[in-house]
């Protein structure tokens, strides 16, 4: 190699690598690059579709050769469940006439309607490091960046970067994600966090005096104004205090499957559809990931 | 061989091993996945360095931080220092034996291992520990493969024909 071609090699190593360090630090923080992410995506994205056809032809073709008997028995199921759940909402219903005639009383501004969209999870591995999924719904079918996303039993995560056709979703386990909550029993107001160990939320800074416990079931507060209030989140497994300590800290467990079923449902909160024109405050909805 | 040929093969293996990279395993196999992306890049920066370089190594490390969904710059960084690498040693690679030539690439993949799960850690917050290099170890058998796979396209000199 010639002295003069290794010279411009090194400049451009040196060139990229500085290029590097400033996209990592400018994405660290927020989302200033999601234009280039946009830009990229448009080669990048049909390879997600390329990978989620098989499976979904494995679970299409599974489901065509499901014999009668497996069709009668899960039809059985499905009709118990739904006396169950019918039984479930005549009860609620009651009960939130109930809620809407207090809240007059109280002159509360009444609950939020929700709109709810489904989406699919695509069976996509990222970086295992950061808990993320990938779901086939975008900016098209009116996803934002920061929509609250759950399942059937609680809490999943919420949006964190919507592109025209897919969006990708940090899990509420994701280290720099942090979600207010509250505890059902008593009412206690925290905020949980992701934990770098492997699928449990972390409550730290719980001062010694409160009263805490395990099983206790743990809901979101709606206070940081990204999720509606009154979500399951998950239960206390496990409660720490150490002597010396300030505080006590305790692991929750998550209630939803964290993406692992192959549905997934977007919450759009009424106050978001109001404002019509939910781009342009994308940014200040959701700056950082914290719910 | 034309070209248009060439650079149609070399998209097209990237495109592979990017789908590769993030088609899903079984939970206790993930850990052993191959750094596929990373392998593919050194075999084309030894065998076609008039291609991929350090500059197109790192739009193409943007490319699969995207798919990846990892820090924006995280592969960029790691595929630009695997070129660098590559580009640097390129003249003895040529002549040593392959068993050198294997040794040569497990190291750099290990490297590449270290660069972007220290990186994530700093910028995404996420754990990096030990478990990361056990992508590692199948280097050796993912290189073969390429290897005997693309030994079709070479010509006399180790080079892209």
């Amino acid at each position: 190699m010639r002295s003069s071609n290794k010279h411009l090699i090194s400049m451009k190593f040196t060139a990229c690598v500085i290029l590097s360090f400033l996209f990592m630090s400018i994405d660290k923080n927020d989302g200033h690059l999601e234009g280039i992410r946009e830009t990229i995506g448009v080669v990048i994205y049909p390879l997600y579709s390329v990978i989620d056809v098989p499976y979904r032809a494995y679970k299409a073709t599974m489901f065509k050769l499901r014999t009668q008997i497996d069709l009668l028995e899960e039809n059985d199921a499905l009709r118990a469940e739904n006396i169950a759940l019918t039984l479930d909402a005549s009860r609620y219903l009651s009960i939130k006439h109930e809620n809407e005639r207090l809240q007059k009383i109280i002159q509360a501004p009444s609950v939020i309607e929700q709109k709810i969209l489904v989406a699919n999870v695509l069976q996509i591995e990222s970086s295992h490091a950061s808990r993320k999924i990938v779901i086939n719904k975008g900016r098209s079918h009116g996803v934002y960046r920061g929509q609250p996303v759950v399942d059937s039993a609680g809490v999943v995560g919420q949006v964190s970067h919507a592109s025209a056709f897919y969006s990708t979703v940090v899990l509420i386990t994701d280290a720099v994600h942090a979600l207010p909550i509250v505890i059902n029993r008593n009412g206690l107001r925290s905020v949980v966090t992701g934990s770098r160990k492997n699928d449990v939320l972390s409550l730290d800074f719980i001062s010694l005096s409160d009263d805490i416990r395990v099983g206790d079931s743990v809901v979101t507060s709606g206070m940081g104004g990204v999720f509606p209030g009154g979500y399951p989140v998950g239960s206390i497994v496990s409660v720490e205090s150490r002597p010396g300590d300030d505080f006590q800290r305790a692991l929750v467990k998550p209630a939803s499957k964290l993406g692992r079923f192959h549905e997934v449902l977007l919450i759009e909160l009424e106050s978001r559809r109001d404002k019509g024109e939910a781009q342009k405050e994308n940014n200040s909805n959701a700056s950082g990931t914290a719910g | 061989m034309k070209k248009n040929k060439k650079i149609l093969i070399i998209v097209l293996s990237f495109f592979c091993s990017f789908i590769l990279a993030v088609v899903p395993f079984p939970a206790e196999l993930n850990d052993y996945r191959p750094a596929i992306p990373a392998i593919v890049m050194i075999y084309w920066c030894l065998k076609a360095p008039q291609y991929i370089g350090v500059i197109n190594g790192w739009f193409i490390g943007l490319g699969f931080d995207v798919l990846h969904g990892s820090v924006l710059g995280q592969n960029a960084l790691g595929f630009t220092l695997i070129a660098y690498a590559c580009l640097l040693y390129d003249s003895r690679f040529k002549f040593s034996p392959r068993s050198q030539q294997m040794v040569f690439v497990f190291i750099l993949v290990v490297f590449y291992i270290a660069v972007t799960g220290k990186v994530s850690e700093i910028f995404a917050s996420s754990l990096f520990t030990m478990t990361h290099f056990k992508g590692a170890l199948l280097t050796p058998l993912i290189w073969s493969l390429l290897v005997a796979f693309f030994r079709r396209t070479e010509s006399k000199d180790n080079t892209l024909l």
